[in-house]
């Protein structure tokens, strides 16, 4: 859009490079007077719209024709097999065949050419590795995983009381997280990367390899709607939590955080905190209603529910009403005994 | 508990104090066998046949039994989930702001549970 506008504002009908001298006169006249800066823009704009002349970013420079008599100001797009393409102070672009330029001009043109080619295979290789090192920390993962799973059985097998088989088993997740987290410590933004912090956390690891695989998913992965589930043993910490809630762009992970925040603020019983517990709330009732949350029900009643509790059934709030019958069945209200201290327990003999 | 309960209702009599329960027994007959047997001095809102779904419970939000709230002489919530000595500092201070001094001291060798 932009350089639509700029291209068609600073505009002149095309013409051929090589011109002459008056020609070429006017046209540095109008580089001069415009500013240097809107040149550059010029060759901004376009650097961005051609992969190729993001390549190397090239600089203006002066071109001479093959007689020596004619030269142009100009940038170099793009060299082809027997000509360049120009990009002129105008921001046109013209295409030179090498045969009507100067010999400089076509060893500046064939050294462009081949640092291209150079750049466009290293960029291939680096492309082709990066997948290579992806797939094979992938196979090493499984591998991982899969060594994990049997030792899990065995332990299974082995440890006849459950309470020695958690054990044994949380260190085995200890220590499966440790090698997890250094296999992907180079490519922490990674698929294979997010699989392990993900495993890390949902199998409970705790310490280190618990605090680096949340860190990381509250850095690297904060959009990934699978955090929402895993929100109130992922984000213990209200740090946490109101990291994740500003960062992530996905609607359940913003929502049931906002919850888990309120929720949390609420049970500091502090009533300085009230004003933001209830804001909270009410943007969880008009934003996140039908979000899911942390217990697998709608975060909408549960809020509505935890803003009564607050608004009604908190220290230093009059006590609702109750009005009822006793089991002989004879009416009576709680409001009967004001005037009294009075105990209310909600009980059951069972 | 009960036991705790029956010694408050009992030593603060003559205070202006109560202990209301709200009761979440579906079994209305039951509950009211039980009360006399164990002789329960208090008197109980019934939650209605719900039992614990019952429309007073709702209404308070009720997710554990029991629950307390201790409220005072205007009605308004003061402590909440507060057992045993707990529950008798709450009501020793919310009786002394209203000018009773007492202690509340409790028996061993009452019977029940």
């Amino acid at each position: 859009m932009m350089a639509t506008t700029l291209m068609t504002a600073c505009l002149k009908p095309p013409r051929f490079v090589i011109e002459p001298s008056v020609r070429f006169d006017v046209v540095s006249q109008i580089l001069r007077s415009k500013s240097r800066g809107l040149i550059l823009l010029v060759t901004f704009v376009l650097a961005t719209m051609t992969w190729s002349a993001t390549a190397a970013a090239q600089e203006s420079r002066t071109w001479t024709d093959a007689s020596g008599k004619f030269t142009v100001e100009a940038i170099l797009k793009e060299v082809k097999r027997d000509s360049v393409v120009l990009i002129m102070t105008d921001g046109t672009e013209k295409t030179v065949p090498l045969a009507q330029l100067s010999a400089d001009d076509r060893k500046y043109a064939a050294d462009y050419r081949k640092a291209m080619l150079a750049e466009n295979a290293a960029k291939k290789k680096a492309t082709a590795d990066a997948k290579k090192r992806g797939e094979d920390l992938k196979d090493e993962l499984t591998g991982i995983l899969q060594s994990f799973a049997q030792s899990e059985e065995q332990l299974k097998q082995a440890e006849q009381n459950p309470a020695q088989f958690r054990v044994a088993r949380q260190s085995l997740v200890q220590e499966t997280s440790q090698k997890l987290i250094e296999l992907v410590s180079d490519v922490p933004q990674s698929d294979v990367a997010r699989d392990v912090y993900l495993w890390v956390v949902r199998n409970g690891a705790t310490d280190a390899p618990n605090s680096t695989a949340t860190k990381m998913l509250v850095e690297h992965f904060a959009d990934l709607p699978e955090l929402a589930p895993m929100l109130g043993f992922l984000a213990r910490d209200l740090s946490v939590l109101e990291k994740l809630v500003e960062k992530s762009k996905d609607e359940s992970v913003k929502g049931v955080g906002t919850f888990l925040l309120a929720q949390q603020l609420a049970n500091q019983e502090n009533p300085a905190l009230e004003d933001r517990v209830k804001k909270l709330l009410n943007q969880v009732l008009t934003k996140y209603a039908t979000v899911i949350g942390v217990n697998r029900q709608p975060l909408g009643p549960q809020a509505e529910k935890l803003l009564f509790v607050l608004e009604h059934l908190s220290v230093g709030k009059v006590a609702p009403d109750i009005s009822g019958a006793d089991l002989d069945g004879v009416p009576f209200k709680l409001s009967d005994y004001r005037g009294k201290v009075v105990v209310i327990d909600f009980w059951g003999d069972w | 508990m009960y036991q705790h309960e029956r010694s408050l209702v009992k030593q603060l009599a003559d205070k202006p104090f109560a202990l209301i329960g709200v009761n979440s027994d579906g079994d209305v007959d039951y509950i009211k066998k039980t009360a006399r047997e164990k002789n329960l001095n208090w008197r109980s809102f019934w939650n209605g046949p719900d039992g614990t779904r019952g429309p007073i419970a709702r209404a308070w939000r009720i997710k554990g039994w029991p629950t307390i709230y201790v409220i005072d002489h205007q009605g308004v919530i003061r402590y909440q989930d507060v057992r045993g000595s707990s529950m008798d500092e709450a009501i020793t201070t919310l009786l002394a702001e209203m000018g009773h001094e007492v202690t509340i001291t409790h028996a061993e060798d009452e019977g029940g549970h």
